[in-house]
């Protein structure tokens, strides 16, 4: 028996104090009124082919992330739907490049290259291009088809025409009359490769969702790149008509809604179709959350190892009210499983409670 | 009648690198201000004159002497020794404006000085308690500066009273490496803050 088996626990359900995509135990835990908003917010995309920008708010390490890894984990079986989770670009100066590339490398040239070689082969190139041409322009409607050809010389080509650019050339000799060059042109082609996975009504295709997490660090942009920046989102949101819902995490520490709009500007505040906020835990929904985890952790789940409800609420009664959020009380309680751990200790009583607050004050002074 | 300012490098060098309508705010400043600033601070400048600092402000005849002490015996009043001048983390340009601004308010009689720095490290560190002891001296950051030219009506309007509040906390924003939770939460409550300001400037003005 080892260690963890020993205080009654398959795994340790705080281990990971931030979210990680590749955790094979994504649980939902508390924030009910959370969840059913985003639950909503999906439903009406997949089931209304909706357009919808929702704004997720709330405290650093609220649940946020958590919210968007989970969510598409949870419906990454359904075959029409294409998730997208991204980060607000860190250098202003290049935002609307690092936005680009962080799209197309998060559903991978590879994904499009098939998809679009799958429609090719489906509808044809001329219907393709005519689905395309509104939505982009008649010049990445073509390079867009390109990227679908079923010669890999091509293929390659496409790769590097989406990373790089091409030289003048490698472009006539694709027929191509320009590469991406300004935020219009990124704006115009990502429409058209976004439509190969949304389509239209004479050819459907699926639901395109985007996370956009850490909006916050707008805050860090000049108001040239700022500007730049929040045209590509309004541009690329207005070009996409149905079938396309964006979500966009915005940590805000204390302060109120208002100070959201006066950082994501005017236009973007204005597309915003639902607000979800993320709020404090009181010490009832911290308790809510923990026993929730623990208990899909348990291997024994009548029994009260690893921790009994009571010590469970006197270390909840020992954090501060600002710090019960999500990410917090996984580091507290990830340290006390640890330590239980270290000291081969059965079960979590009051007593290795105060031992372990003891060291890990010492240890956060 | 212009306002008395003992102007810091750092404050210097924000607010002229700041522009709006292609001039930057240190000019503007220049036309509604006086601006003064230590021996230190001139050396400082000196320095750094490759970061966009125009030549005006580096004029020798913008630095005063303390005429009560020497600006040594200042320092060993106020802090036991005498500082070391570009010796880094010592804080001497700051320092010697404080000691400066006393100066022009006690010994000169000058009606006001008002001390523009945006170094937090110096105003919460080494110059902690020496300020809130000379109520008379008052203390500006770039954001006050805007503020102020806003009042004066030399900035139009909020909206672009707001935008420059940006630019300067996209000039002073960490590099990306050195962002955190912290620096975010802190940059957003200085925009929050400053908005609320300019608001009240627009009700009470406009």
């Amino acid at each position: 028996m080892n260690s963890l088996q020993k205080l009654n626990l398959n795994y340790n359900p705080f281990r990971d104090i931030t979210p990680s995509m590749e955790s094979n135990t994504l649980l939902w835990a508390e924030m009910e009124e959370v969840k059913t908003k985003i639950e909503k917010s999906y439903t009406e995309s997949i089931k209304n082919n909706s357009k919808q920008l929702v704004l997720n708010w709330g405290p650093y390490g609220g649940g946020k992330t958590f919210s968007a890894y989970y969510f598409i984990k949870n419906n990454n079986n359904l075959s029409d739907l294409t998730q997208i989770y991204l980060r607000c670009p860190k250098d202003g100066s290049k935002s609307t490049d690092e936005f680009f590339k962080s799209i197309i490398d998060y559903i991978s040239f590879d994904k499009i290259h098939l998809q679009i070689k799958s429609l090719i082969s489906e509808y044809g190139e001329q219907k393709l291009m005519e689905m395309l041409i509104p939505k982009t322009s008649h010049e990445y409607a073509k390079a867009i088809c390109l990227i679908g050809s079923s010669n890999d010389d091509i293929v390659e080509l496409m790769n590097r025409f989406l990373y790089v650019g091409l030289t003048k050339t490698e472009l006539k000799k694709l027929g191509l009359a320009k590469d991406i060059q300004s935020d219009t042109d990124v704006i115009k082609f990502l429409s058209g490769i976004l439509h190969c996975f949304i389509g239209d009504n004479n050819i459907p295709i699926g639901k395109v969702i985007i996370w956009i997490d850490e909006m916050e660090d707008l805050i860090y942009y000049s108001p040239k790149h700022y500007k730049g920046f929040s045209q590509v989102l309004r541009d690329l949101f207005d070009s996409i008509s149905s079938s396309f819902l964006v979500f966009l995490n915005f940590t805000l520490a204390e302060g109120e809604e208002s100070t959201i709009e006066l950082i994501l500007g005017g236009a973007v505040w204005s597309r915003v179709t639902r607000k979800i906020r993320y709020k404090q835990f009181s010490n009832t929904n911290a308790l809510e959350y923990c026993s929730q985890l623990i208990q899909h952790a348990k291997i024994d789940k009548n029994k009260k190892q690893p921790i009994d409800e009571e010590t469970t609420h006197l270390l909840i009664n020992h954090m501060m009210i600002s710090n019960l959020t999500p990410r917090e009380i996984n580091k507290h309680f990830n340290s006390l499983i640890n330590y239980a751990i270290e000291n081969n200790i059965n079960e979590i009583n009051q007593d290795v409670l105060a031992n372990w607050m003891k060291e890990y004050e010492e240890d956060n002074l | 009648m212009k306002l008395n300012c003992i102007i810091d490098t750092c404050s210097c060098i924000y607010l002229s690198n700041t522009e709006y309508r292609q001039k930057s705010l240190l000019k503007y400043l220049n036309d509604k201000a006086s601006l003064n600033y230590s021996g230190e601070v001139h050396l400082e400048l000196r320095d750094h004159s490759d970061k966009n600092l125009p030549v005006f402000i580096q004029n020798n005849k913008l630095r005063i002497i303390p005429n009560k002490f020497s600006i040594n015996d200042y320092e060993k009043r106020m802090l036991g020794s005498t500082l070391v001048s570009r010796k880094k983390k010592e804080n001497k340009g700051e320092v010697d404006n404080f000691l400066i601004s006393v100066d022009q308010i006690h010994y000169f009689k000058k009606n006001s000085v008002i001390f523009i720095t945006d170094d937090e490290k110096a105003i919460n560190g080494v110059l902690n308690n020496w300020l809130d002891s000379f109520p008379v001296i008052k203390v500006w950051t770039s954001y006050e500066v805007i503020l102020f030219l806003y009042a004066e009506s030399i900035i139009p309007s909020k909206d672009i009273a707001l935008e420059l509040i940006k630019y300067i906390i996209n000039f002073t924003a960490p590099e990306t490496n050195l962002r955190s939770p912290e620096t975010t939460t802190k940059f957003i409550n200085i925009l929050n803050k400053y908005n609320k300001r300019i608001e009240n400037i627009s009700k009470l003005l406009n």
